[in-house]
């Protein structure tokens, strides 16, 4: 049971590691995934709250990277020290919550130009009204809204990869 | 990626795959490097859209004087009609903020249920129920609409365990939760 659980949280921290290093130097994405594995060891499931573990650790691993640019511009603000932004990989979660909504707005908009179901779906989501609702709206049953909007966030998934801000 | 797995990673996030079904991704998650990095992609831009709502719906709050205005003109309705006001149900200041919580079954109980209730959420796009048995495994999660669950013929549960309905929000995520609920049948 033991091994099952080092062996799980092995491969977990390899992948983190993938996907920080996308984000940050190689050497911050290692300590950033230390971080991320200690809050998943010391708080474990008691903190997901019912998520899919993997999802959870996805989330704590989320949370650690944008708490650590959140530090990094706090810390080059108060030293007064500019990076040039051509340098630095610009992930979503680096972007400060102006940027990131304006960003996010962008990419709706795009998807909508492209497909204008697709805007209106999450569009809609996105102002709170109620999924049976908006299936009501459009003539649909919950399960076909459903499979719309995955394929609606996964086209926005795209747009926001070729913003670069989804390295 | 292709549709299939598109569908089960959204699936997976939203929390609509039954624990055996979930258990299966996972592995597939983790044998996947592509898979993973689009599940974290999912996850911050579910994030990102989460906080647009919660900006928007702050924005649309009127300011002030909208304020003052409205206040006048409900007392002015209120001394109006308060003569002939019928006998209301109790409002709770923060109703709105409330998380749903458990009405049935909760303790012991007579019956095996066979619906398991809770209080609406006003923020609630729709709701999660999860059952645990008594060792805290997971032995059904599903999504319902309303502020109920009724359970289909062929489930079987345990006589004791415990159960906790997720309040999920317009982007799917779960917000707030009934916190786990135990139940006990003869």
């Amino acid at each position: 049971m033991e091994r099952a659980r080092e062996s799980w949280l092995e491969d977990l921290r390899r992948h983190m590691l993938g996907i920080a290093a996308r984000r940050v130097p190689v050497d911050e994405a290692e300590d950033l995934v230390q971080k991320a594995l200690q809050v998943i060891v010391e708080r474990g499931d008691a903190a997901s709250d019912g998520r899919p573990p993997v999802a959870w650790c996805l989330q704590v691993l989320r949370n650690v990277i944008g708490n650590h640019y959140r530090r990094t511009a706090t810390r080059n603000r108060l030293l007064d020290r500019s990076v040039a932004p051509e340098t630095l990989s610009r992930p979503l979660e680096s972007l400060d919550t102006e940027q990131r909504l304006r960003t996010i707005e962008e990419g709706l908009a795009e998807l909508a130009a492209g497909d204008d179901n697709c805007g209106r779906y999450l569009q809609r989501m996105a102002d709170g009204e109620p999924a049976r609702e908006i299936a009501r709206d459009e003539g649909l049953d919950s399960n076909a809204l459903y499979q719309r909007l995955y394929r609606c966030r996964r086209k926005l998934r795209d747009i926001l990869r070729q913003k670069g801000v989804l390295p | 990626m292709n549709d299939d797995r598109e569908d089960s990673l959204q699936q997976y996030l939203d929390g609509h795959l039954d624990p055996d079904q979930c258990r299966d991704f996972e592995q597939e998650l983790l044998a996947d490097e592509s898979l993973m990095a689009d599940a974290y992609d999912e996850i911050t831009i579910r994030e990102a859209l989460s906080e647009r709502a919660r900006v928007r719906r702050k924005r649309r709050r009127p300011g002030t004087a909208v304020w003052v205005s409205l206040a006048a003109a409900a007392s002015l309705a209120f001394f109006a009609v308060i003569q002939f006001r019928p006998e209301a149900d109790p409002v709770y200041r923060g109703e709105a903020d409330l998380a749903p919580t458990a009405v049935s079954p909760v303790g012991r109980v007579a019956e095996i249920p066979d619906r398991f209730v809770w209080t609406r959420d006003p923020g609630a796009a729709s709701y999660r129920l999860e059952i645990f048995d008594q060792e805290g495994s997971r032995r059904l999660v599903a999504t319902s609409p309303d502020t109920f669950y009724t359970l289909e013929g062929g489930l079987v549960l345990p006589p004791a365990g415990s159960w906790r309905a997720t309040t999920i929000d317009s982007v799917g995520i779960g917000v707030r939760s009934t916190g786990l609920v135990p139940f006990e049948f003869p």
